[in-house]
């Protein structure tokens, strides 16, 4: 029962016309996806990590990319893989 | 996989006799494909769950699971233990969810002052989980994943 | 594409991102789906699944899967709520090991009783099956034949199971499950009042002042009823409350008098109540002038072992135990009076003040009392005996018949009333309450089922133990099992059904939704269709008859036992099952098949398809082209109607949650045998037992007597079975939801602690549990649930994996054929691993 699945999203501020190379700087970073940008600079970023630990490691690395203003943490989930997760899985 | 984890299971737990014809034995999932006439060993009594975390309804429905263990709790005639976190005026120092609105109920959809008798077992529908894998995994799909999936992009 | 629930996670992460950032427009989803015409469920009733209870539940459908229920709030019964296991119904279809596909036992490509099982096609497994059943047949005749049903079948396949053997086949070898559970209820109350169930309701728990439990633990096994008697007794707080059991379980919660007795004692603290009664002057005079007999019951009537057990051997009334002989009051004061305060606390281990404190409950006149009971008199050696002699008390005293006043036999399956009882799939009955041993019964029935006379035999077939008897013996060859899991359920599984399945003389077919341990020792499995994947209908244990709609289709090629049942009739034609004489006499029927005599007989298929519900599929009726369910519900009701089982119009019971029969002019009956709540009751007759012919119910004198096994020096404790909260049965349908499983996963042993620790054992200890007869391995538990006394120890019966009925004794009632569970000597000693 080690496997946990920790998904997180946040609200990234960025500044506007910068917005598409900060995106592809974060999708780089393991664990990262950028699912929505807004022309506004506003990206919406999701950490789906094996594990929290790994989520407050990624938090740093994105907080300091260039042309990161802020980063807003809006939901975090977390639990234990249960058997019906795994069996999603192995299919 | 099948044939995999019935070996493995039948090395985990030890065959105590031996013998028996060849009777398809994988077939009953609920014995780990151990033959009727022979004696596993007994797995050894569980640990209950005692995170504290709220697990997710299978529907909205369904009462939720006990996160804890709840072994000496007392429930009575004279004293219910789960209410004294659970109880509307014990909620604000417990922080533990309140029962829900329904439990203040009678059988007639009266509201009364507290939580009416007929809800006063709460292990009835109420029940902790020990900490183990199910024998055998469910297909039941959850209707907000149906949902999803029925609007996907075609 | 499909949706995983990690997906679903992340999708609900971003869209909640995306309306903080206030980019909703650009989201692809908001977090909830709210558009009404995709939201809507499809909600329907249907009865429980699980106990004899009755709970109504309303299901949810979408795009063909149940995805939730929860309790009928418009359900007299349950008012909205559900136990633990009837909220997770939702999830009981769907395990992942669903049979959907006929497995028979093939070695290179032949039927082998020693193959593997593969898949194969209905035609092929129908084709083998036929050909085993009229093997037999003839062979040995249609005793050689047998089918093992259920109180778990729907009302329709009962009766659909019932005709096809009795009027089709000719034999009177079947049985339900219902012979373990509730035949000593019935014949309590075929013996006392001379018509089967109870004469009160459930709406007697808010009606009354006192409840008595005799070996019924409701807290577990009847649930939602236990609510309404914890609401009853907490809200009107001078209700009380008392429980007697062999061991200390979760009722004495709530008990205001807690009793824990010796096993079989029951008998003597009855015994001692009535004589309590009359010694005090508190019988009911003017109730028992005018509506009670007297009957000496025969004694010594041994266990319902094999004849050549011993104990029968010595027993003197081994061969009539039902029979008795008039008395008078004066004869019944004498024959109780030995039963006195002092001799019966000591005999159960019940302090005196405690039995007095009972009695008193019985016998106040100002306090209105209720008796609950289930297995643990049912499952009794003398269980007919333990019916009998509740209701001397509750007769000499009149606390009958009024709400509130209520001798109430609890039922443990959700249709042992509505299908075993009143159907009637018994070895000896027909529906209704009548029997294969009266001719006009016989001669009834075969006019109802328009079929010649002589078809039904006339002799009962075996009985539920002998069944597994008769196959060990090789006198039952071809045998069918439908909606039930009897190598798990049956008591001594290594000495008798084991051995009866695996014969080589024997053919086994196992319908089953699920791979139990039953079909794991079949020859042939057939994939069956559950629940509210087909139209169904089930009485509860208040005379209620419910019923529900097919809300989902099966999985596979699944087909429900009905449907098995109607199409296996297809294969056999009179000519090869009947009688020479009654054909050659009947010219008319030659060559028939039996499904144009039973089932294609113009009654049962009088209805046609357009009257079934557009809004629901009927796969069975669809295929057969008539509304079955309605044809064979309405013949069945022919049985009951101006006979005190008359039961509503069929299309009533798809828009009520249940009504109690008899129905007449529309109405339910509540209390029967009480003028005014009965329309059967003769004007100013106050009371009328009218399944008697002289309108009296009967106090019956019966003794003490010890049971077929006690500890001894070697086996030196005493064994109970039962079931759990969580769990139904044997754990076929519960242990596949895995919030269940996880809440009780495996078996252990309860025992005492002063047990455990003489023993040098500590909890969760590997053991045995061994008998005379077999052993189990298991576990040592001295907390929880369940509190034995010293002497005694408690298993479940529910694991698959630990199968303590290899440990059970077989002796059953002598009179009801019911087995006793909760009685035989075992020992517990280590294992000597961890």
């Amino acid at each position: 029962m080690s496997k946990y699945l920790s998904i997180s999203s946040l609200v990234a501020q960025v500044a506007p016309e910068k917005r598409e190379q900060v995106r592809a700087a974060m999708e780089a970073v393991p664990y990262v996806e950028v699912p929505i940008v807004g022309e506004n600079g506003k990206l919406v970023v999701l950490i789906d990590a094996p594990h929290t630990r790994i989520i407050v490691e990624t938090l740093d690395i994105l907080k300091n990319l260039p042309g990161v203003i802020s980063l807003l943490p809006v939901y975090q989930h977390e639990e234990q893989e249960t058997a019906s997760l795994l069996a999603e899985e192995r299919q | 996989m099948r044939i995999s984890s019935f070996c493995a299971v039948i090395a985990a737990v030890g065959v105590l006799l031996a013998g028996g014809a060849s009777l398809s034995e994988e077939l009953i999932t609920l014995r780990n494909g151990l033959s009727i006439d022979q004696e596993a060993a007994a797995p050894p009594l569980p640990k209950v769950e005692n995170h504290d975390k709220r697990r997710v309804r299978n529907f909205a429905e369904q009462p939720p699971t006990i996160p804890h263990t709840i072994r000496g709790y007392e429930v009575t005639r004279n004293a219910n233990k789960c209410l004294s976190c659970h109880s509307r005026i014990q909620t604000g120092e417990s922080q533990a969810p309140m029962v829900s609105v329904t439990h203040f109920m009678d059988r007639d959809n009266q509201v009364l002052a507290t939580v009416s008798p007929r809800r006063y077992f709460c292990n009835q529908c109420h029940v902790v989980q020990e900490d183990v894998k199910p024998l055998v995994n469910n297909d039941f799909v959850d209707v907000e994943l149906m949902l999803r999936n029925s609007e996907a992009p075609q | 594409m499909k949706l995983t629930r990690r997906d679903y996670i992340k999708a609900n992460a971003v869209a909640v991102a995306a309306g903080a950032a206030g980019l909703g427009k650009e989201a692809e989803a908001a977090n909830l789906v709210t558009d009404r015409s995709r939201t809507n469920l499809t909600w329907s009733k249907a009865a429980c699944r699980f106990c004899g209870t009755g709970c109504s539940v309303m299901v949810g459908t979408k795009d063909g899967k149940v995805v939730a229920s929860h309790g009928d709030v418009k359900a007299e019964v349950n008012r909205g709520l559900n136990c633990v296991k009837g909220y997770f119904l939702s999830k009981i279809l769907y395990g992942e090991d669903r049979l959907k596909t006929p497995l028979l036992r093939m070695k290179d490509g032949q039927y082998d009783k020693n193959g593997d099982f593969a898949p194969v096609s209905w035609e092929t497994a129908f084709d083998v099956m036929a050909e085993k059943f009229k093997e037999a047949i003839r062979k040995n005749g249609p005793t050689a034949i047998g089918m093992f049903g259920s109180g778990q079948w729907t009302v329709w396949e009962g009766y659909a199971a019932s005709k096809l053997m009795k009027a089709g086949f000719g034999s009177n070898n079947i049985e339900p499950n219902a012979r373990h559970c509730m035949a000593s209820a019935v014949a309590g109350f075929m013996r006392t009042f001379g018509i089967d169930e109870p004469m009160g309701c459930y709406d007697d728990i808010e009606a009354t002042d006192a409840f008595v439990l005799w070996g019924s633990n409701m807290a577990e096994m009847h649930p939602i009823l236990w609510t309404r008697l914890t609401d009853r007794r907490l809200s009107a707080p001078d209700t009380r409350v008392a429980v007697l059991s062999t061991y200390e379980h979760r009722c004495f919660d709530l008990a205001d008098i807690p009793m824990v007795f010796t096993p079989q004692t029951d008998l003597a603290i009855l015994n001692f109540i009535a004589n309590y009664i009359i010694q005090n002057d508190r019988v009911n005079w003017d109730f028992v002038d005018q509506h009670v007999n007297f009957r000496r019951g025969n004694t010594d009537i041994g266990y319902g072992l094999r004849p050549e057990h011993p104990l029968e051997q010595k027993a003197a009334n081994a061969d009539k135990a039902g029979g008795s002989q008039e008395m008078t009051f004066e004869e019944f004061r004498e024959f109780v009076a030995e039963y006195s305060l002092e001799k019966v606390s000591e005999l159960s281990g019940v302090p005196e003040q405690q039995l007095v404190e009972l009695a008193e409950l019985y016998a106040d006149p100002d306090r209105k009392v209720v008796s609950f009971w289930t297995m643990g008199f049912n499952q009794h050696t003398r269980g007919v005996w333990c019916n009998n002699l509740i209701y001397n008390i509750h007769l000499l005293v009149g606390k009958i018949a009024t709400p509130g006043n209520s001798p109430f036999s609890l039922t443990g399956q959700p249709s042992a009333c509505g299908t075993a009882r009143e159907v009637g799939t018994f070895s000896h009955r027909l529906p209704a309450d009548m029997v294969v041993t009266n001719p006009k019964h016989r001669a009834f029935a075969e006019k109802v089922w328009n079929i010649p006379a002589g078809v039904i035999p006339p002799k009962p077939g075996f009985h539920a133990a002998q069944h597994n008897r008769m196959l060990k013996d090789g006198k039952i060859n071809a045998y069918w099992v439908q909606c039930n899991n009897n190598m798990q359920a049956a008591a001594n599984l290594n000495e008798e059904t084991w051995p009866g399945y695996r014969n080589p003389e024997a053919f086994i077919v196992v319908s089953d939704p699920y791979p139990t341990v039953t079909a794991g020792a079949a020859d042939l499995i057939l994939p069956t269709a559950m629940w509210v994947e087909k139209e169904g209908a089930y009485g509860n244990a208040e005379r209620r008859t419910q019923f529900w709609h097919q809300l989902v289709k099966a999985p596979g090629e699944s087909r429900s036992d009905l449907w098995q049942l109607v199409e296996f009739s297809k294969r056999f034609t009179t000519d090869e099952v009947w009688p020479k004489e009654v054909l050659s006499a009947n010219p008319a029927f030659k060559g028939k098949t039996l499904y144009e005599v039973l089932f294609r007989n113009g009654s049962v298929d009088r209805f046609p398809l357009s009257e079934t519900s557009p809004d629901y599929d009927n796969d069975e009726s669809a295929d057969f082209g008539f509304y079955l369910q309605k044809g064979l519900f309405e013949e069945y009701a022919i049985f009951g109607r101006d006979h005190g089982h008359d039961l509503a119009p069929f299309e009533r019971y798809h828009e009520e949650r249940g009504l109690r029969w008899p129905v007449v002019d529309g109405k339910e009956t509540r209390w029967r045998f009480r003028e005014g709540s009965d329309p059967y009751v003769g004007k100013g007759k106050g009371y009328e037992f009218y399944g008697k012919p002289d309108g009296r119910a009967v106090i019956f004198a019966l003794p003490y007597e010890p049971p077929a096994e006690s500890p001894d020096e070697e086996y030196d404790l005493w064994l109970c079975t039962g079931r759990v909260l969580e769990h139904w049965h044997s754990g076929s349908m519960t242990q596949r939801v895995p919030e269940l499983y996880k809440s009780f996963p495996d078996a252990v042993v309860y025992m005492h602690p002063k047990d455990a620790e003489s023993r040098g054992l500590r909890r969760g200890q590997e053991i045995r549990v061994v008998s005379r007869r077999g052993e189990i391995v298991s576990r040592v538990e001295t907390r929880g649930r369940n509190k034995p006394p010293e002497g005694l120890v408690y298993v479940p019966w529910f694991d698959a994996s630990q199968l303590i009925n290899k440990v059970t004794l077989d002796a059953t009632d002598p009179i009801s054929k019911q087995t006793d569970y909760k009685k035989c000597a075992v020992k517990i000693v280590a294992t000597g691993r961890a």
